[in-house]
């Protein structure tokens, strides 16, 4: 049976050869070994190099060695607990103070002038975005009237942007007035209509009653009369007239509502 | 009179660990002279290999609270020490005479120095280990002055168990072509 307790027949690997060899295993005490170092040179080189690891420990052994001698040993112990005491002690009067709180460490801080000026600028900065943002969706009245375009067109955009009823009106440019861009919280803009011209008007509001928004008037429209009753005033400003702000509202209700 | 048994590291290393002086104190007795040695193997300095030995002993009790497995202690204080001397020589590398290196020691007195069987070649031998990389030497003494398996060294120098025996069969094949078998063979002949 070979040192190793392998079996005599199984073979030995290269890796496992060297293994054993830098183990300190010698090649006389394991056959397959020693058969394997026999058949292979890597592993017969790495078997001469171990064998000069005992003259290499007698070597580094003759070497002359300090000895302190044997009042230091006796002492050593002593001094190194000695240190420890010394390094407890230490660590003891370097206990870490209680950390402080969130508010006092902000406290401490927010009293030196340039923290303290980030942090106003931050909160002032976020004052101004909190108040152009409150009003988000635009909440009241807002009909924009900007600049013509050949053909008018009522802002459209997106389903997603807020509508509005833009009616971009140039004077001697018919106004074609699309439904659908009164959002809800939209309020008709008394004055800006006003500024409209009579036939202008009239446009908006038959677009609003007129056919094409016939089939987006439904129930909201009827709660406060027929489509007819709107449809067959005179004139736009009589029917404006006729159409108290409440009113107004509930149109616009009914619109946003449909569309 | 009943022959009581030492204490084992093991159960030192637990009492130590509850905060037990005297089982400190006998692991310090145990392992004071092979880690001493250990320094003094890279300083080359009494006093600095004491002062590491007593950084080392401290460390293992601040941090002998972490040590899992008790069982490796010795593998671990050796880490410690060396690490400690490899810090000392690295952070003191512009102060080291190159001619001090492998020389005696000015630091020790001459009556410590033991009479031990001395020889050119040996002293030859010591030079050329000390010439070797780093971790192969540290690797050969490890394995030839403190007798540590290989498994140990590993754990000691943080590294695999095979990288341990690849760095020791570097080293030994290293010394063998830089002193010639012939010479060594006399340094080791009786």
């Amino acid at each position: 049976m070979s040192f190793s307790g392998r079996s005599a027949g199984a073979p030995v690997s290269c890796e496992e050869a060297v293994d054993r060899l830098v183990s300190g295993i010698r090649v006389a005490e394991d056959l397959m070994l020693s058969q394997h170092v026999g058949s292979c040179l890597g592993c017969f080189r790495v078997a001469a190099d171990m064998r000069e690891v005992s003259r290499i420990k007698a070597g580094l052994m003759l070497a002359p060695t300090f000895d302190p001698g044997e009042r230091y040993w006796d002492t050593l112990p002593q001094r190194v607990i000695a240190s420890w005491d010394t390094h407890v002690a230490g660590n003891a009067a370097v206990q870490p103070l209680p950390r402080p709180s969130l508010w006092t460490w902000m406290g401490g801080w927010l009293r030196l002038p340039v923290p303290a000026a980030f942090a106003g600028g931050a909160v002032v900065g976020l004052l101004i975005f909190a108040l152009t943002h409150a009003a988000y969706p635009p909440a009241a009245g807002h009909l924009a009237v900007g600049a013509a375009t050949s053909g008018g067109a009522l802002s459209t955009a997106s389903s997603a942007a807020p509508r509005s009823l833009d009616i971009r009106h140039e004077p001697g440019v018919s106004v074609p007035v699309l439904r659908g861009d009164l959002a809800l919280g939209t309020e008709l803009d008394e004055a800006l209509l006003g500024d409209l011209e009579d036939e202008e008007l009239r446009r908006v509001l038959d677009g609003l009653g007129g056919s094409p928004a016939k089939d987006g008037l439904s129930a909201g429209f009827e709660t406060f009369g027929s489509e007819n009753e709107i449809t067959e005033l005179p004139s736009a400003v009589e029917a404006l007239d006729d159409l108290d702000l409440r009113s107004l509202r509930l149109l616009k209700q009914a619109l946003g509502r449909d569309l | 009179m009943p022959h009581v048994e030492a204490p084992s590291d093991d159960d030192l290393v637990l009492q130590a660990r509850e905060g037990s002086r005297p089982a400190f104190e006998a692991l310090v007795r145990r392992h004071q002279k092979p880690l001493y040695y250990l320094c003094f193997r890279y300083v080359r300095d009494h006093d600095t290999a004491t002062d590491l030995v007593q950084r080392a002993f401290i460390r293992v009790m601040d941090k002998v609270g972490e040590l899992r497995e008790v069982h490796i202690f010795r593998s671990w204080l050796y880490r410690i020490g060396v690490n400690l001397a490899l810090n000392h020589l690295r952070d003191n590398a512009r102060f080291v005479d190159e001619d001090q290196i492998g020389a005696a020691e000015p630091s020790v007195p001459p009556e410590a120095i033991a009479r031990i069987e001395s020889s050119e070649d040996s002293e030859t031998l010591r030079r050329a280990v000390d010439g070797l990389p780093t971790k192969q030497r540290m690797t050969l003494e490890l394995r030839i002055y403190d007798e540590l398996s290989f498994k140990d060294i590993a754990v000691a120098l943080d590294t695999t168990e095979g990288a341990a025996k690849v760095n020791f069969h570097y080293a030994v094949r290293r010394l063998k072509s830089l002193l010639g078998v012939a010479n060594l063979g006399k340094v080791g002949s009786p």
